[in-house]
Formats: structure tokens, C-alpha cells, sequence
């Protein structure tokens, strides 16, 4: 009988691959490489950082001032010479496209985010302290929440007043019940989670055991939501400039160019198409690249 | 259940008044003085005043706070209009059959035609018709909502003359408005029932539905769907808020004669039982239409109906 | 016998997944008689829930596709029958329990609801005849008849379980595919429910494909056991020779990694190494990597099955001490 003496035993783990580097095994690096893989994501992402480096340096991209009068030009059609055509008082549409992206990004990325934090930091308390504190503060986000969101922003900045600082105040006192209800229902769910029962039994403490037992696995959907956030919020700042509040002209706001095309649709078309294809185009990017992280972010769901 | 329901509609109520709390005291702080605005330039400090003490509008925060409240609930009285001089609610009168009509009509086309279409993609995964479906619901959603009723006012009305833009008068009125603010629900709504699809058909549940011998159709009519359309709905209920929000904004693009037209211009002018009076309208409708998505909710999901029926303890599974 | 109930020759299923082609069912063959147990033990990831979706037909059109060998039942060649006629055997010749009971059952319809579909589907009965057969299937399987109307989520793991083998024998099948019934399951309800299972059996003189990877499960149910690795049968044989002198490796080594009740150790004994990737098979016998007996013959081409006594078949040319 062949003996198994003169056989080698082959070492444990034999069926795996070579190992790779450390930083290459780590959690950030997977997500990048998932969502590398995705093109739509990328694209998404591409044309989100063109944006942002348009608007931030705009002065170097912008042809003319925003707001450089040129009564000369009066709503002038797209030419060779104003891309995107005039405005009614003859400024550059192109421009103020340009630097109406300062507005809009920065607006809706604090309000965005700093309502997100808000959020998250209020609901992960209630949602996991519960009992009483869930129950006075569940009621007071209701009443807080019944008025909805749009018509929550139009009174405060009816009451504000228009300008930069205010819009954000707005729209961030408007985001933050739906940051906590959203907050609030993933920690609900993840409370009874045997995680956390074991983190309980080895004797962790309410606040380490929120902050990091629970809270990392909040994290991911958090955001994939502001990122998706930040889109909607650069529409409603949008809908709030042409209503009349918000950001009002001369500020080249892309909501409130499209009010001022508005009287001039049929004549002159070029003042509502391009601020629309502004808007659209930089949520557009926002919303890609949000799909792909959260695809990235959570490959299970994808299959 | 029913207690659960007469406690929901109470709290309706108290919610109700927590708005118009909340209105009164923003709108409070609201800079401008209504007697320089309904008056005329020429008036006298003491005309203004008594303009002003006339409305009640000197004395402090909690008697105007208690005076409105008590007004609203008890008598139900939503004030006169500065501007129009007429109760408010002889000028809501008409709008608000309209904005409520226009926003349902909105939310069930969005839902009638997103819901089937994201199921549709679902089932033709990662073919040519969900790369489509998804990338057309991609730009619906990323579009606004009035820069879209603004390109179809162009091309319908200007270029194409097919259709009216502004006003109200026949059923050709409200189609641009509704095909306008229902863009982006479609949109939404494709893309979660599609997620929501996907996600069911993976189930256990439905491989053991198969494994029984159901042809494919049952599987997925009544095992897969009424567990994926779950979700959805808890979405409608919100989207019909934020479709009320955006009404303002649409019944400005298309001179839509309802209560979003009536607050935004009653904002321009100051006129603050207007504003108060619309808002607190439009909130209740809200507030209402969520009630009632929570209530099928609950009817539809047997785990959500037990949890609302059970009296708090944890009932032991046996 | 000559005639068995069930037979599968060289069955191959192919899962693509993202561009790569696996096999996760690579050429099996197994025979079953009416009213016979096979245990069919494995790993996971071996195979063996693709092999029973694969019989039923309810593999996941998308991704998995079967694309050699033959599944006769009964005399007919079950993959090439018409959609109309699969749907008649699912459920009343063939039945199937699945792994996990929390999420078998739809969670909005009542449990009574979903058995007396099964029963509506396949018997000739209207519906309250129907819902008397659930009944009584209920109290079979230990259930009060009057919990008909309860949803899901009120029961417990095993009495989850009890309902979906409820629903897999309200209709009489001949062949029963019980996969992983009782993992989920802690071992009192476990016991319970493997002793109702042997009654049942017996009592419908039903032929049994009992997927598991314990091998207690295995010692209490079956009379035949076949091993699973990689996709492919590895040793095959009754029950008494796969325990008693176990042949192949893999088999050996799951004997082996079993704690003994006599012995005093210090460590678990477990196979080294871990199962290969699928989409990264190695050449030759798939087991050669963590096999303490491997030569360079295990490592070039596929190893045949071979009795290596009567009724015993092992996937394994190496000779070892006993």
C-alpha cells in the first residue's frame, strides 16, 4: 500500500490567491473599485466634479462679468459671441450660468449636509433611546413636519427675507424633520439587532454602543440620501427663486433667470432653456453618481 | 383597530393645531408693516394705526396667537383678506376643489403609470427595455418641475398651439399641468417599484410559490406584487406632500387658478390671513391624504395591522 | 429494484454571474426508490439546493441554466416536459421544503390561505373540502386548526416549519425534497420535527431527497447517503458503508471533524483549507488541495467514480490504510 508518508500535506489555505496589499483589502478601497467599475456612476461623477470646477473657478471660465449690463444686447439670441444668448438687461447668459453654479451647489450642499447631520445626530437618540423621549420628540417632529417641506421653506423665507444666508436657513429648517424620521426608522430597525445585544452584554454603554456600534451601519444609506438630497435641494432653491423668494436677481440664481424668461417664452426661448439644462444637467450628475455609490456601498442589493 | 384610528384622526386634530401654531408664529416675524401696504402712501401715522388696531394687529404675540387659534377651530372663521376684503373662505371656495383635484389627479397617474412600468423593467431585467426605462426615469426625476412645464408651454402651446396654457376653463386646461407635475412621481415611482420588484422576486417565498406548481402569472400577481406594492405606498402618501408643495409653483407656471396661485400672490401683497389660511389648508389635505396611506397601510400589511392592534405588550409567539 | 423512482444522469447546471460561467452541478447521478431516504450531504455552496431546484424546475431563469444530463422521474425525463405539465408535478408528485422557514412563507397571506392554494391547485375539490384538507394537514403536523386564519409572523421558527411541510404533503407527493428542514431549527424542535417527517414518510410511503450537512440528520433519516463536493458526487453508498468505513477523503474528514463523545481533545479537528472558488476550479480532483492524501495523479484530469464494493462508490483512486 502507497504510504502517505512520502506525500507532502499542502499547507492550509492552499486554495487561496496571492495575498494583496493591506490597503488594498480595506473596505474604502473595494467601494472605490465597485464603483469604478460603473460607468454610469463615473459619468455621474465626471460631470459633477466639471461643475464644481466651473463654478469654483469661474472667473476663469466665465466669458464676461454676471453682471455686466450691455443694453446693446438685449435679449440677443445664442450667438458665436454670447454662447447661451442675453438676458432682458443684456448680461451674458453663459456667465451667469456659470457663476449661478456657486449658488446653487454651495446652497444645497450646506443646507444638505448640515440638515443631514442634524438629522441623523436627533433621530439616532430617539430612535434609540425610544420610551419617552421618542414618544414627546416623534410629536413634536409631526407638528414640525405637517407643514410640507416646500411650503415650510416659502413661509420662513417669506419671513427672512430673500438673500443667500436666509435660503439656506430655509431650506434647512425644512430638511430636518424628514433627516430625523429617516434616521429614526433605521435605528428602529437596527435596535433589536443581535449586534448590538452582544455589545450590550459585554457591558458597552448606551453612547458608545450608538455611536459606534450603530452608527456605522446607518451610515451608507445616510449617504446615498444626502447625496440624492443635495439634488432636490438644488431644485427647490430653483422653485424658491422663481417664485420670488430665495435668491433674487441680479444674482445670477438659475431659478431666478427662469422667472425672468418668463414672460418671454415665446420670443425669446433661449432665456428658460438654458438655466433649466443647468438644473437639470448638475442633478442629473448628482443623482448618477448617488445610484452608483449606493450600489457600491451595498453590492448585495445589486444581484 | 378602531381605536387606533379614532386615536390617529385625534391626533390629526392636535397636529392640526400644531401647524397653525407653527404658521401664525412664522408669518409673525414676517418684516413689513400691512398698513403701509393696504393703505395708501399718503396716510397719516395715526390712519395706520388705527388701520392697524382695527385688525387687532398692536396687541402682544399670545392674544393675536389665542385670538387667531380661537377664530380658526372654534368658529371657524379664517379671517378676512387685507387685500380683497372678502372672508377667505369665500376666495378658497373655489380653489380648493381645484389644487385638491389637480394634485390627486397627479399622484394616481404618477402611480398608475410608474408603478406597472417599474415592475415591467424588473422583469425584463438588463435588457434594452429597463436600460431605457431607467435612464428616462434617471432625467425625469433630475428635471424641475417647472422649467419642464415651462418647455411644454413652449412647444405645446407657443410653437405647436395644440393645447391652452394658462387659465382654467375646459379639460384641455389641466392637461399640460397635470403631464407636468406627474413627470417626476412616474419617474420616482419606476425606479423604487422597480428596486422593490427585484428585491421580491428574490424571495423565498415566491421560489416556494413556483415549487408548489403556480404557474408564473399567480406567482407573481398575488405572491410577488402585493408584498413589492407594500413599500410603495408608504411613498405616495409622502410624494403627496411634496406634490402640494410643488402645485404652488406649477399653478404659477400655468396661471393655474387655485390655492397655490391665491398664497403666492397673497405673499407678494402681505396679506396675512390669506397666507396663514391657505398654507394651513394645504397642510390639512396633507395631513389627511398620509393619514389615510397610513391606514391602507396598515390594512394591506397583516405585521404593521398587528403592531398597531396590540396594546403594547409584546404578545409571546407561540 | 430495477425500476427506480428517481433517477439523474450526469446532471450539469451552469450559473453565470457577471461574465463567468460556474458549474455548480457537474455531472451527478443519483437513483432513489419509492419510499427511500438519500441524504445528499455537503457543504454549502456544494451544489445541493441547485440540484433540488434543478428537479423541480425552479432554477432562476436569469442566471442558472441546465445543460446536460437527464432527470427521469417516474419514466419521464422531467427536463424535457412542457411548462404545463411541470406545473402539475410540482407540488403533487414532487414537493420540496425549503431551507430557512422564517422567510418560506409569504408574509400577507394566512397560513391556511397558503396551504389550501397548494390543495386548490392539484385536487379536485371546491373550496371548503379544501380547507377542511388544510385542517387537517394542520393537525398532522401538530398545529390547532383553528390558527387557519393567522399570519406568518405569529408563529414561532418551527412551527413556521411545521406549516411549510404541511404545505408540501397536503397533496400526497411521491418524491418529498427536504432541503436543510431542520438547520434553522435548535435541536429539541429539530428531533420533533425529523420524527414527524419519518412518520409522514412511512405513512405515505414517500420517496425522500434529504439535503443536509449534518450528519446526525443523516444517521437518524436515511437509508442511502450520497457526498457532495465541488458540484460533483464524491462517494455514494448505504448508509451503513458511509459511516462505518468511510472511503473517500472529504468523507473522512467530516467523520473526522465531528468531536468525539469518548475522547478528551484539546482542539476541533476541521478539513484545512476552505471549499474552491467556483469560477476557479483547479484541474483534476477538486478536493486535492486539502487533501491529506493528494499525489500528482489527483491533479491531472477528472477522477472517475468507482465501486469500490458493491453499492459503493467513491470519487477517489488512492489507496489508504483503514
Amino acid at each position: 500500500m502507497k504510504s502517505a508518508g512520502n506525500l507532502k500535506k499542502k499547507p492550509a489555505g492552499a486554495t487561496k490567491g496571492p495575498k494583496k496589499k493591506w490597503w488594498k483589502r480595506s473596505m474604502f478601497f473595494q467601494i472605490l473599485q465597485r464603483l469604478s467599475t460603473n460607468s454610469t456612476a463615473m459619468f455621474g461623477l465626471i460631470l459633477l466634479l466639471v461643475i464644481s470646477i466651473v463654478a469654483i473657478f469661474a472667473p476663469v471660465f466665465a466669458p464676461y462679468s454676471p453682471t455686466k449690463m450691455d443694453l446693446d444686447y438685449m435679449y440677443a439670441m445664442p450667438s458665436l459671441k454670447h454662447l447661451c444668448g442675453c438676458d432682458e438687461v443684456g448680461r451674458d447668459i453663459l456667465s451667469r450660468l456659470i457663476y449661478g453654479a456657486r449658488y446653487s451647489l454651495s446652497i444645497a450642499l450646506i443646507a444638505d449636509v448640515v440638515s443631514q447631520i442634524i438629522g441623523v445626530l436627533i433621530g439616532s437618540i430617539i430612535g434609540y433611546v425610544g420610551g419617552k423621549i421618542d414618544m414627546v420628540g416623534m410629536r413634536i417632529v409631526d407638528i414640525w413636519a405637517s407643514v410640507p417641506s416646500t411650503l415650510l421653506a416659502i413661509l420662513i423665507s417669506t419671513t427672512l427675507g430673500a438673500g443667500y444666508v436666509n435660503t439656506i436657513i430655509a431650506m434647512l429648517i425644512s430638511n430636518v424633520p424628514g433627516g430625523i424620521r429617516s434616521t429614526r426608522a433605521m435605528c428602529l430597525k437596527e435596535r433589536e439587532a443581535d449586534y448590538l445585544e452582544a455589545a450590550r452584554s459585554v457591558n458597552a454603554g448606551p453612547l458608545r454602543i450608538m455611536y459606534r456600534h450603530m452608527l456605522p451601519n446607518i451610515i451608507s444609506p445616510t449617504i446615498v440620501g444626502t447625496t440624492m438630497g443635495i439634488g432636490s435641494t438644488i431644485i427647490a432653491v430653483a422653485g424658491l427663486a422663481y417664485i420670488g423668494l430665495g435668491i433674487q436677481p441680479p444674482a445670477p440664481e438659475w431659478g431666478a433667470m427662469l422667472a425672468a424668461g418668463r414672460n418671454f417664452i415665446q420670443k425669446y426661448p433661449h432665456m428658460i432653456t438654458f438655466p433649466g439644462i443647468a438644473i437639470a444637467l448638475t442633478v442629473l450628475s448628482l443623482n448618477l453618481f448617488g445610484d452608483g455609490l449606493r450600489d457600491a456601498l451595498d453590492p448585495k442589493m445589486k444581484e | 383597530m378602531w381605536k387606533y384610528i379614532v386615536k390617529r384622526i385625534l391626533w390629526l386634530g392636535v397636529v392640526l393645531l400644531g401647524t397653525a401654531f407653527v404658521i401664525f408664529t412664522v408669518m409673525y416675524f414676517v418684516p413689513g408693516n400691512p398698513a403701509d401696504i393696504a393703505l395708501p402712501s399718503t396716510a397719516t401715522y395715526e390712519e395706520k394705526q388705527m388701520f392697524l388696531d382695527s385688525l387687532g394687529l398692536n396687541k402682544p404675540y399670545y392674544v393675536q396667537l389665542g385670538r387667531y387659534l380661537f377664530d380658526t377651530f372654534i368658529k371657524f372663521d379664517l379671517g378676512t383678506s387685507w387685500t380683497y376684503k372678502v372672508p377667505v373662505v369665500q376666495a378658497l371656495f373655489e380653489r380648493i376643489p381645484r389644487t385638491l383635484l389637480l394634485s390627486c389627479i397627479i399622484i394616481i397617474v404618477g402611480a398608475a403609470i410608474g408603478i406597472p412600468l417599474g415592475i415591467f423593467a424588473a422583469l425584463k431585467q438588463n435588457k434594452w427595455q429597463d436600460r431605457t426605462l431607467m435612464v428616462l426615469a434617471m432625467v425625469g426625476v433630475s428635471m424641475p418641475e417647472f422649467w419642464l412645464a415651462l418647455m411644454m408651454v413652449l412647444i405645446f402651446c407657443l410653437k405647436l398651439n395644440w393645447l391652452p396654457a394658462f387659465g382654467i376653463g375646459t379639460a384641455a386646461h389641466w392637461i399640460l399641468p397635470v403631464i407636468a407635475g406627474s413627470v417626476t412621481g412616474i419617474a420616482k415611482n419606476a425606479r423604487q417599484m422597480r428596486s422593490s420588484t427585484l428585491e421580491t422576486i428574490r424571495s423565498d417565498f415566491v421560489s416556494t410559490a413556483r415549487a408548489k406548481g403556480l404557474p408564473e402569472s399567480k406567482v407573481i400577481g398575488k405572491h410577488m406584487l402585493p408584498n413589492a406594492l407594500i413599500p410603495i405606498i408608504n411613498i405616495l402618501g409622502a410624494q403627496f406632500g411634496k406634490s402640494i408643495g410643488g402645485t404652488v409653483v406649477l399653478e404659477s407656471v400655468f396661471t393655474f387658478p387655485g390655492v397655490g396661485l391665491y398664497l403666492l400672490t397673497s405673499i407678494n401683497t402681505r396679506d396675512f390671513p390669506s397666507v396663514r389660511s391657505s398654507v394651513l389648508i394645504l397642510s390639512f389635505f396633507a395631513a389627511v391624504v398620509m393619514l389615510i396611506v397610513d391606514l391602507i397601510y396598515a390594512y394591506i400589511d397583516p405585521r404593521i395591522k398587528a403592531q398597531y392592534v396590540m396594546t403594547g405588550k409584546r404578545r409571546k409567539k407561540t | 429494484m430495477n425500476h427506480h423512482f428517481l433517477e439523474m444522469k450526469d446532471l450539469v447546471v451552469e450559473y453565470t454571474s457577471g461574465g463567468s460561467i460556474i458549474h455548480a452541478v457537474n455531472g451527478v447521478s443519483i437513483k432513489l426508490n419509492s419510499g427511500e431516504t438519500l441524504g445528499l450531504v455537503g457543504e454549502t455552496g456544494a451544489g445541493k439546493t441547485t440540484l433540488a431546484k434543478a428537479i423541480l424546475g425552479i432554477l432562476p431563469d436569469r442566471s442558472a441554466k441546465v445543460c446536460g444530463g437527464e432527470i427521469i422521474l417516474d419514466g419521464k425525463d422531467l427536463l424535457k416536459l412542457p411548462q404545463k405539465e411541470m406545473l402539475r408535478i410540482r407540488g403533487k408528485k414532487v414537493s420540496m421544503i425549503f431551507q430557512d422557514p422564517m422567510t418560506a412563507l409569504n408574509p400577507v397571506m394566512t397560513v391556511g390561505g397558503q396551504i389550501t392554494e397548494a390543495v386548490r391547485l392539484h385536487e379536485n375539490l371546491d373550496l371548503n373540502e379544501s380547507k377542511r384538507k388544510t385542517c387537517s394537514m394542520l393537525e398532522m403536523v401538530g398545529i390547532p386548526a383553528e390558527r387557519f386564519n393567522e399570519y406568518p409572523h405569529q408563529f414561532s421558527g418551527g412551527m413556521k416549519q411545521r406549516v411549510v411541510i404541511a404545505m408540501a404533503l397536503a397533496c400526497n407527493p411521491k418524491l418529498l425534497l427536504a432541503d436543510e428542514p431542520t438547520s434553522a431549527l435548535d435541536v429539541t424542535i429539530q428531533a420533533q420535527v425529523l420524527e414527524m417527517i419519518n412518520d409522514l414518510k412511512k405513512q405515505y410511503h414517500m420517496a425522500m431527497l434529504l439535503i443536509t450537512h449534518d450528519l446526525g440528520v443523516v444517521a437518524e433519516t436515511c437509508e442511502r447517503v450520497a457526498i457532495i463536493y465541488a458540484g460533483r458526487i464524491v462517494e455514494y453508498g448505504t448508509k451503513d458503508m458511509i459511516f462505518r468505513s468511510p472511503a473517500h477523503p472529504y468523507t473522512r474528514g467530516l467523520f473526522g471533524s465531528l468531536p468525539s463523545m469518548n475522547s478528551d481533545v484539546k482542539r476541533l479537528s476541521p478539513i484545512p483549507g476552505m471549499p474552491p472558488n467556483p469560477s476557479d476550479m483547479p484541474d483534476g480532483c477538486a478536493f486535492a488541495p486539502r487533501c491529506p492524501y493528494a499525489c500528482e495523479k489527483c491533479q491531472n484530469g477528472d477522477v472517475p467514480l468507482a465501486e469500490i464494493a458493491p453499492g459503493h462508490f467513491c470519487r477517489c483512486f488512492v489507496e489508504k490504510e483503514e
